[in-house]
């Protein structure tokens, strides 16, 4: 059972019929098109098979034409593309083992030192979609449209379906369609979309990466008692959703949405200034382009400590002096430990709070 | 035309970007001005500084790229670090790509008498790589 029963039978039958896929999982998360993972008979690679309707507008095959033109490691690669009928198409990419990173970071600590790779690299093929001879911006980086290999935590930007050429002369796209959360600020306040609005949704995917307080699952933690108290009186389905989406732009244009207080506390001051660069509001105040992004991440990460957290400890680890912390909250202290393979741990300091543990090792 | 100038100072590139394609000769103040690999013997971080580098010559896109030529022996001559930066700029692929001597460029600059402008002293070199590339092309 694939629970694909609002697939189109056109398309069902084809994968029945087909002796070149066997389809195993259908993913509801194709967005304006259905989505299916397998293995090609003959290669027997696991592959993603995108299916879309074809409406015969120019605009049909936009996401298989732009995955086939460029080429970039943190791209998807396009492996075929087929027409069913007159009416369906798919293409074929590769599965990527870790799914999206949605899907990933669920229940996974990612440690401070791959968040930042997994940024860069989305940086990475972003430039690419940025630069000559394309000048494309993506409109709808988030979560859902990165996949990450699980073997290396190596990301890449999979959904092209909202890709927009920026025409000569023009520094931004109009008519974007962003998810709600990942709405760059200069989109709703005037409908524009710039190559620092993808700069921004990267900016909430590290926020997300750096495990900051991002409540998809129980979205009324977007907002405060009293918007709550508001939302609930309204009367219909229908007002609330729309009170809802309209306290979050709110937030957004007001840089208010994402708290970045909610961070763990080894985010320090240098991350966080690196993260409200990203976010800035106004998006001439944002890295001017990915380099520089990659360059602020690259300068932060190669003169600190990999941190990450295994409940209830901090952990930190020195590539320099090869060398691992581990922070243990008592009830009127911190016990700070050090240890050079995290099986023999001695005892280093015992200072009075977790601010000050963090501020220690980060000093070492 | 678009033009890369860099200068690489032991694990540092200095960078500078010129383009003088609307007639004047306008510095790109988003291209990074310097980077700087710390650790030449971590795997990771060479390839995450050759991406960089590699990012940098992307977005700006220039026509052509010149790294200012150190020679091989003597007083000022390059280290190891150097040429391992070096070799991580010259895998760049799809641009025209020169190394710059000295010498052509003061002889350049004493046959036409252009002015060289930068904003920090730490890119003059690669300043210089830039505009004889400009310079050199009229």
């Amino acid at each position: 059972m694939m629970n694909d029963q609002y697939v189109p039978a056109a398309i069902k039958d084809y994968l029945e019929s087909s002796s070149d896929f066997s389809m195993d999982r259908y993913s509801p998360k194709g967005g304006f098109g259905y989505l299916y993972f397998g293995t090609r008979n003959i290669t027997l690679d696991r592959v993603a098979l995108k299916f879309y309707e074809l409406t015969g507008g120019k605009n049909d095959h936009a996401e298989p034409l732009a995955l086939i033109k460029v080429s970039n490691d943190n791209i998807l690669k396009i492996l075929d593309a087929r027409y069913i009928s007159d009416k369906f198409a798919f293409h074929v990419t590769p599965e990527i083992d870790g799914g999206d990173l949605d899907h990933y970071l669920k229940g996974r600590f990612i440690h401070s030192h791959e968040a930042i790779q997994i940024a860069y690299g989305i940086l990475q093929g972003l430039n690419t979609l940025h630069s000559e001879p394309y000048n494309w911006v993506h409109m709808d980086l988030k979560g859902a449209n990165i996949l990450i290999d699980a073997s290396n935590n190596k990301p890449y930007i999979g959904d092209f379906g909202s890709v927009k050429k920026l025409l000569p002369g023009k520094d931004y796209a109009e008519n974007g369609q962003s998810t709600l959360f990942y709405m760059p600020p200069e989109l709703i306040r005037d409908g524009k979309h710039y190559r620092q609005s993808d700069i921004y949704q990267i900016g909430v995917i590290f926020f997300q990466l750096l495990h900051g307080a991002f409540p998809v699952d129980t979205p009324d933690q977007w907002l405060t008692t009293r918007e709550r108290h508001k939302l609930y009186q309204l009367a219909t389905a229908e007002s609330q959703k729309d009170y809802f989406k309209q306290q979050i732009k709110d937030k957004i244009v007001r840089g208010k949405l994402l708290d970045l207080k909610s961070l763990p506390v080894f985010v320090g001051g240098q991350l966080k200034r690196i993260l409200r660069k990203a976010l800035d509001p106004d998006y001439r105040s944002r890295y001017p382009n990915c380099p520089a992004f990659q360059k602020a991440l690259y300068d932060y990460k190669k003169q600190s400590k990999d941190w990450w957290m295994e409940d209830p400890h901090y952990y930190a680890y020195c590539k320099i002096k090869e060398r691992y912390f581990k922070l243990t909250r008592n009830p009127k202290s911190v016990l700070i430990q050090i240890s050079p393979d995290q099986i023999k741990w001695r005892k280093k300091e015992e200072v009075p709070s977790l601010d000050i543990a963090v501020e220690y090792v980060n000093a070492q | 035309m678009k033009v890369i100038g860099i200068e690489i100072d032991g694990a540092r590139v200095n960078f500078i970007a010129l383009d003088s394609s609307s007639g004047h000769i306008l510095e790109a103040l988003s291209v990074p001005k310097s980077v700087e690999l710390k650790n030449d013997k971590d795997f990771g971080e060479l390839r995450t500084f050759k991406e960089l580098l590699h990012s940098v010559f992307n977005a700006f896109s220039p026509d052509v790229i010149g790294i200012y030529s150190k020679s091989a022996s003597g007083k000022h001559s390059a280290g190891p670090i150097t040429y391992k930066v070096e070799g991580l700029i010259q895998l760049y692929e799809g641009k025209n790509m020169q190394f710059v001597h000295h010498k052509s460029i003061a002889a350049l600059k004493n046959k036409k008498q252009y002015e060289v402008k930068c904003k920090f002293t730490y890119q003059k070199q690669a300043a210089d790589v830039a505009y004889y590339l400009l310079h050199n092309d009229e």
